[in-house]
C-alpha cells in the first residue's frame, strides 16, 4: 500500500467535514472554458451531453430528402429526367426504360447520408476523445470522410449492375430479390464477422500525416464492414425506392445488432422477409 | 431453466453476516462447510446448474472442449445450446454493471453452498466468507489465507479448496504490497466520464456491448480486483476460468463488501439513480434448485434484501483510522469526473510491445493543447486539475500479470516515481473479436496527479518525460509461458 507523500507536498485543507491533506487541488475546476472557441464549446456540450449531435442534422436532412424525394424530389435532382424509378414503385408501375447509373447513384448517396453517420456517431466521438482538442473536427471528418467514402465506391461499383438489371428486369422482381437475399445474408458467416469488427476501434497516431492517416484509415476499415454487413440491405432500400418505412425498419435493425453483444440472425432475417412479402406481386 | 423469481426479497426475517476469513478457524464453522459443499459440487456435472463448474462457467468458461481440459475444468457435458446462451460468460467486466452483476452472481452461489452445507447436515443460513487483504491490521492480510493453500487436508485426501497452478513462491501466495491499495474509496463518484478520462469508482456506462471503445476498467474493477487475481495466478489470472478457483469467491466477497465501504463513506455520492443503470438490463443466474433468478443492478443495492439478505461484519472506513496509516492520496477529495472535460496534452506512438524488463517509452506533449489545458485551471497556476495517464488498447494473448509503472524525465537513467500499477487480466479474452470488448482490448487510466507533481518539484520541465513499464513478478511468471504477449495501444496523458 502507498504510504503517502513527503509532508512539504501537501497542505491541509477542509475535506469531508473534516481536515484532510491535498496535494495541489484545492478548488474545484467550475466553468471549464478551454480555448474560447465556439465549436471547442459546441464539442464539450456534445461529450458533456453524451450525444452524438453532429450526425443528427446530416442525418436528418437526408431523411428529409428522402421523404422529399418520394415526392418529386428525384425530379428536382434531374436524376429523374431519365425516369424517376423509385417513384413508379410507390405508384405500383414498373421502371420506365433508360435508368442510367447516375438514377441510381442519387439514391444511394441519401440513403448513406441518412443512415450511416448515425452508425458511426460511436466512431467519431472515438477519434475526437482521442486526438489532440484543436485537431478533434478534422480527425472526425476524416473518420467519417473515410465511411463515406467506401460507401460512395460500393455505390459507384453497384450502380452499373443496378442500372442494368433495372433495364432487364421488373423493378417489383428486383425488389422482392433483394430483400430476400438482405434476409438470407444475415445468417453468412462473413457477415456476422463484419458486424461484430464493426465496433473495431485502434490506436491512433497523436498528430502529424500519421494522425490524420490513421483516422481515415480507420474510417476506411469502419466503412468497409458496415458495407459488407449492410450493403444487401441497402440495396433493397434502393430498389424499393428508399420506401421511408422500409428505411426506417432497416435503421433500427442496424441499430438494434450493433449494440447487442451477439446479435442473433433469425429476427432480422424474418423481418426482412415480411418486407420482401410486402412487394411480391399480387 | 427452472423456476424463475427476482433477486429482491421484499420480506427478510434475518440476514446472513458474512465474515473475515481470517476470523474463522475452519471447525465446524462457514469455512469448514465451505470446503465439504465444494467437494461436493465439484463432483456433479458440468450441465447440472448446481455444479461447481457450472456456477464458474456462468462467469466465464473455454470455448472449446480441448482448452477446458487443458485447462484442468471438467469439460463436459455440456448443457443445453440456450442455456449457454443465457447463462453462462456472463461476467461484466469494463462497465458500470461489474459490481451489481457480480453481488447478484455471489448471493446465488451463496444460496447453492448454503442448500449443500444443509443436505451434509451442516447448520442453515451459511454465509460467504471474504478476504480482506488490505487489513492494515493484519501482517498477514496479503498471504493467501492458509486453508486454500495447502495440497492436502488434515486426513491426507486431497484439500477441495486448494487449486494447482497458482502463483506459489516460497510456499506462499503474496499480493505485491500496490495490488491492495484502496486509494480508489476516495473517489467521489461510481460512474466514470468518458470525456473526462475518469473511469470513476464503478466503471463507466455501457450497453451489454460496450461500443466502438476498448473496455475501460472502473476503479475498484482495476484495483484492487484485476491485481489480485493475476497476483493470485493459476485459474484466477484468466475470467474464462477464475471462478473454478474456491478463492474468487471469497475475493470477490472482498469487493463486494468494498463497494459498501465506500457506499457508506463520507464523501461518496452513492450509486447511480437513473433508469438506464438501475433497470436497463435484466440479468439471470441459477440459485439452488434450479431456480432461474433475474435481477436488475436496481435490486443490488441493499444487501439485506438480496435474495436471503447479508450483511458483513466490518464496513468500517479503512481512512477514518488514523493508525491504519492512509496514504495521502487517499484523504485527499477526488473531484468529480462528470465536472471536468479532459484534453489529451501528450501521447506516445502507437504499438508498443511490452517484454520483461524495463520498457520505456517516450511521451510527446503538444505545446498548443499544453497551453490550453493550464490556461483552463485559473485557480491553480501552471498546474492541472488532475492528471491521468491512459494506457490504451492492451491486447495481447497467453497468461495475465501486472506491470509497475513509473514516470521520469527522458534520458534519467534512474527508477523514476512510481506511477501506479497496471493488469492484464482479462486482456487475452478482450483480444478476441468476438468478445464483449469486440477485439478493441483493455484501457488503464491511473491518477498520475502526484507523480507528475513530484516531478515538476523535482526540476522537470514539463515536456520531456519517459512511462517506464516493469513487469512485477505476477508478469515475469505469466512471461515464462511461450504464449505469453502484451501489447500497448498507445499511452496518452489528459489534463483536467
Amino acid at each position: 500500500m502507498r504510504t503517502g507523500a513527503p509532508s512539504w507536498l501537501t497542505r491541509t485543507v477542509p475535506c469531508h467535514g473534516g481536515e484532510a491533506q491535498s496535494l495541489i487541488m484545492t478548488k474545484q475546476v467550475s466553468s471549464p472554458d478551454r480555448d474560447g472557441g465556439a465549436l471547442t464549446r459546441l464539442f464539450d456540450a456534445w461529450v458533456g451531453a453524451d450525444a452524438a449531435w453532429f450526425v443528427v442534422p446530416l442525418a436528418g436532412c437526408a431523411w428529409m430528402a428522402m421523404g422529399w424525394d418520394a415526392s418529386g424530389l428525384a425530379s428536382a435532382l434531374g436524376s429523374a429526367r431519365e425516369g424517376a424509378w423509385p417513384l413508379c414503385l410507390a405508384a405500383g408501375t414498373d421502371a420506365p426504360k433508360g435508368i442510367v447509373p447516375w438514377t441510381v447513384l442519387v439514391p444511394w448517396v441519401l440513403m448513406v447520408t441518412a443512415m450511416v453517420p448515425p452508425m458511426s456517431a460511436g466512431l467519431l466521438r472515438y477519434v475526437a476523445l482521442r486526438s489532440l482538442r484543436a485537431r478533434r473536427y478534422r480527425a472526425m471528418t476524416l473518420s467519417l470522410g473515410g465511411v463515406l467514402g467506401v460507401w460512395l465506391a460500393g455505390g459507384m461499383a453497384a450502380a452499373p449492375v443496378i442500372a442494368a438489371l433495372l433495364a432487364a428486369w421488373p423493378i417489383q422482381a428486383l425488389c422482392v430479390a433483394a430483400y430476400f437475399l438482405a434476409a438470407a445474408w444475415q445468417f453468412a458467416p462473413l457477415r456476422r464477422r463484419a458486424v461484430r469488427r464493426c465496433h473495431r476501434v485502434r490506436p491512433l497516431a497523436g498528430d502529424g500525416w500519421a494522425a490524420d492517416r490513421d483516422c481515415f484509415v480507420l474510417g476506411v476499415a469502419r466503412g468497409g464492414d458496415c458495407l459488407l454487413a449492410c450493403g444487401p440491405m441497402m440495396l433493397a432500400g434502393v430498389l424499393s425506392g428508399h420506401a421511408l418505412l422500409g428505411m426506417a425498419v432497416m435503421a433500427v435493425i442496424a441499430q438494434a445488432e450493433r449494440w447487442a453483444r451477439d446479435p442473433a440472425p433469425g429476427p432480422a432475417a424474418v423481418i426482412l422477409a415480411c418486407l420482401a412479402v410486402v412487394y411480391l406481386p399480387v | 431453466m427452472g423456476a424463475s423469481t427476482s433477486a429482491a426479497s421484499a420480506t427478510i426475517t434475518s440476514v446472513r453476516t458474512r465474515k473475515n476469513v481470517k476470523t474463522l478457524t475452519g471447525v465446524n464453522d462457514d469455512l469448514f462447510w465451505y470446503a465439504r459443499a465444494v467437494e461436493k459440487l465439484k463432483q456433479d456435472a458440468l450441465d447440472q446448474s448446481s455444479s461447481w463448474w457450472y456456477m464458474a462457467a456462468v462467469h466465464g468458461i473455454p470455448a472449446s472442449q480441448r482448452q477446458r481440459t487443458a485447462e484442468g475444468l471438467q469439460a463436459t457435458p455440456e448443457p443445453s445450446r440456450q442455456d449457454v446462451a443465457t447463462f453462462w460468460n456472463q461476467c461484466q467486466h469494463q462497465t458500470w454493471y461489474f459490481l451489481p452483476w457480480h453481488r447478484g452472481y455471489l448471493a446465488c452461489f451463496e444460496e447453492v453452498i448454503a442448500a449443500t452445507v444443509v443436505s451434509l447436515g451442516g447448520p442453515d443460513g451459511w454465509a460467504l466468507p471474504y478476504w480482506n487483504y488490505s487489513d492494515a491490521t493484519d501482517s498477514q492480510a496479503r498471504f493467501l489465507p492458509k486453508p486454500f493453500l495447502d495440497k492436502n487436508d488434515q486426513h491426507g485426501g486431497i484439500n477441495p479448496l486448494w487449486v494447482d497452478g497458482r502463483n506459489v513462491a516460497n510456499g506462499q501466495v503474496e499480493l505485491d504490497v500496490n495490488t491492495v491499495n484502496l486509494d480508489v474509496l476516495t473517489e467521489t463518484d461510481y460512474e466514470g466520464s468518458a470525456a473526462s478520462g475518469d473511469p470513476g469508482f464503478g466503471g463507466l456506462s455501457t450497453g451489454f456491448h460496450h461500443g466502438d471503445t476498448p473496455g475501460v476498467n472502473g476503479g475498484l474493477e482495476d484495483t484492487p480486483h484485476n491485481h489480485v487475481h493475476v497476483d493470485v495466478g493459476g485459474w484466477m489470472g484468466d475470467p474464462d476460468t477464475a471462478a473454478a478457483d474456491p478463492i474468487f469467491w471469497l475475493h470477490h466477497a472482498n469487493i463486494d463488501r468494498l463497494w459498501e465501504v465506500w457506499v457508506n463513506r463520507p464523501g461518496s455520492t452513492g450509486n447511480p439513480t437513473g433508469a438506464n443503470w438501475r433497470t436497463g438490463i435484466t440479468f439471470q443466474v441459477h440459485g439452488a434448485n434450479n431456480r432461474v433468478v433475474s435481477f436488475t443492478p436496481g435490486d443490488m443495492l441493499d444487501t439485506s434484501k438480496v435474495l436471503h439478505g447479508y450483511r458483513y461484519d466490518d464496513i468500517s472506513d479503512p481512512f477514518a483510522q488514523p493508525a491504519a496509516g492512509p496514504s495521502i492520496a487517499a484523504m485527499t477529495p477526488a473531484p468529480s469526473p462528470a465536472a471536468a472535460h479532459a484534453s489529451m496534452v501528450a501521447f506516445s506512438q502507437p504499438n508498443i510491445p511490452i517484454t520483461l524488463g524495463e520498457n520505456a517509452t517516450p511521451i510527446k506533449f503538444d505545446p498548443q493543447a499544453h497551453a490550453t489545458a493550464m490556461a483552463a485551471v485559473p485557480s491553480v497556476p501552471g498546474r492541472p486539475h488532475r492528471v491521468m495517464l491512459h494506457v490504451e488498447h492492451m491486447t495481447g494473448a497467453g497468461r495475465s500479470g501486472s506491470y509497475q509503472v513509473f514516470l521520469r524525465r527522458r534520458g534519467e537513467t534512474g527508477q523514476g516515481v512510481f506511477a501506479g500499477m497496471i493488469s492484464t487480466f482479462g486482456v487475452a479474452k478482450a483480444t478476441q473479436p468476438d468478445s464483449h470488448a469486440g477485439g478493441n482490448g483493455i484501457t488503464s487510466v491511473l491518477n498520475i496527479t502526484r507523480p507528475i507533481e513530484l516531478l515538476r518539484r523535482d526540476g522537470w520541465n514539463g515536456q520531456d518525460l519517459e512511462v517506464t513499464i516493469r513487469p512485477t513478478r505476477s508478469a515475469e511468471i505469466a512471461h515464462a509461458h511461450p504464449e505469453t504477449r502484451l501489447n500497448i495501444g498507445r499511452l496518452s496523458i489528459y489534463y483536467s
